[in-house]
């Protein structure tokens, strides 16, 4: 099972080297790589992100690289969106002014709307994951913490354009999505950091190097 | 479910980790002295987040490069937010603390002397990836906040000041009371009077805990996120452990963790 390949999209805008410390720790082989050119070899594609998501998808498009995930996503490659690589994987981000995103999923990724009693943004720290019953949630707890840091997120409303995904919840006074996966259980987006929270992380990140 | 936080700070000077008191520093050991003798790994699993914070004078580009080389070594083993502040007057060294690991960093002097720059960081890295300290000592019945570790005096801590921090493009705020420094007889909740319980940003408290029942009792506090600890000698093995379970033993909502592999 370790003789699989782990890539990590280097695109500029994400914190790599965590992501690849826990793949080391995990003894799961991993390359970083900041192109697709070679894309034919890839089973397993991590995209972490920080920062924000107009930079990120300008990264992405400068660099040419929109088509090949795409094509990436509808072949038996199995992509991990971090953070800002999950909110980049929707239609449209508002932050700095709005901008179009990967749409792999239907929505748009939002900044916190809170009615009443305001809560700090951005949303730090660790916070309870519901998490769905799928492969990549194998061996971690029903509701499990993982360490959020945002300002944006993908609001609970996206649930009823995406019917046939699978999602995990979080509660920030509101319910949002942290956590999505598509029908064919191939394209997966977190807007925790599983590379930063201590064992469920680890396992999570496990999991998913070990789907075929 | 809003969690609390527990946050162990480095001090991190010559190559070595310190132990601080009232912001004098006194040399404890080097990366792997921590390793050896404070099991750090078995530490950092019951953390939420770490600081590192170099404090070292002069920062030359070699000593910026074994400062780096010494966070990648320890930060190996350890999956949890990090950290990186000290002495950033740049953007370029900013950036590399970001590259080496860094998912915030923190900032104190140069809230006063280069807003921009903070500016110019938050607007590439987001807001969320500053973390403001600011060093306040009490004078009479006020506080004062000093930048370069503590040395220069530069503005008294009231509402006014308050009203600049909200406008600060940061994430979190760490206020860090210089007379508690490494005293272990308690966090000063008096720093919490000047933020009222609507204050935007996440607020956080250093200096002074020294037993598991300062931290509960400055986290039991609504206006508090979380205590940042960087008492070596008090926490470090299986310190925190204790101290984190006895915190959830009182009601304060942390994220549980069992033992890392």
């Amino acid at each position: 099972m370790k003789n699989k390949i782990v890539h990590i999209l280097d695109c500029g805008f994400g914190n790599i080297s965590s992501v690849e410390n826990a793949f080391n720790f995990l003894m799961v082989k991993n390359k970083t790589i900041s192109n697709l050119d070679e894309s034919d070899k890839i089973t397993h594609l991590v995209i972490p992100g920080v920062g924000n998501f107009k930079s990120a998808i300008k990264k992405i498009k400068s660099k040419n690289i929109e088509k090949k995930i795409n094509e990436l996503s509808k072949k038996k490659c199995f992509i991990l969106g971090i953070c800002l690589g999950m909110q980049i994987m929707f239609e449209y981000g508002d932050e700095n002014g709005g901008s179009k995103g990967l749409g792999f999923f239907k929505g748009s990724c939002k900044k916190f709307i809170f009615k009443k009693n305001p809560l700090p943004i951005p949303h730090v720290g660790f916070n309870l994951v519901k998490k769905p019953k799928t492969k990549i949630w194998k061996k971690i707890d029903k509701e499990a913490p993982f360490y959020f840091i945002h300002e944006y997120r993908i609001g609970n409303e996206i649930k009823k354009l995406n019917t046939k995904c699978f999602f995990g919840i979080t509660n920030y006074q509101e319910d949002f999505v942290s956590y999505i996966e598509n029908s064919n259980g191939n394209v997966f987006g977190a807007q925790f950091h599983p590379e930063k929270s201590q064992k469920n992380g680890l396992k999570f990140l496990e999991n998913f190097s070990q789907l075929s | 479910m809003i969690f609390k936080r527990i946050i162990f700070s480095l001090l991190y000077n010559d190559r070595c980790f310190n132990l601080s008191r009232n912001f004098r520093l006194q040399k404890v050991g080097d990366i792997q002295w921590i390793k050896n003798n404070y099991g750090f790994g078995e530490t950092a699993s019951q953390i939420d987040e770490l600081i590192i914070t170099n404090v070292t004078r002069n920062l030359s580009k070699k000593d910026q490069n074994d400062f780096f080389h010494d966070i990648n070594n320890l930060r190996k083993k350890i999956f949890v937010p990090l950290t990186i502040g000290g002495r950033i007057k740049d953007f370029e060294y900013a950036k590399n603390c970001f590259k080496n690991g860094a998912d915030k960093i923190l900032i104190n002097t140069s809230i006063f002397d280069d807003i921009n720059l903070v500016n110019k960081i938050s607007n590439v890295y987001g807001s969320q990836a500053i973390t403001v300290m600011i060093d306040v000592k009490k004078e009479g019945n006020e506080f004062f906040c000093y930048k370069e570790c503590g040395e220069k005096k530069q503005t008294k801590l009231d509402q006014k000041f308050v009203k600049f921090l909200k406008k600060i493009k940061c994430g979190e705020i760490i206020i860090n009371s210089i007379d508690n420094d490494g005293n272990g007889a308690g966090i000063n909740l008096d720093l919490l009077n000047f933020f009222s319980e609507k204050f935007s940003k996440p607020l956080l408290l250093m200096g002074g805990a020294g037993k598991p029942e300062h931290i509960w009792e400055t986290l039991k506090n609504k206006k508090v996120s979380g205590v940042v600890t960087a008492n070596l000698f008090n926490f470090l093995g299986t310190g925190l452990k204790i101290a984190r379970d006895e915190c959830i033993k009182q009601g304060i909502k942390l994220p549980s963790f069992k033992e890392t592999k």
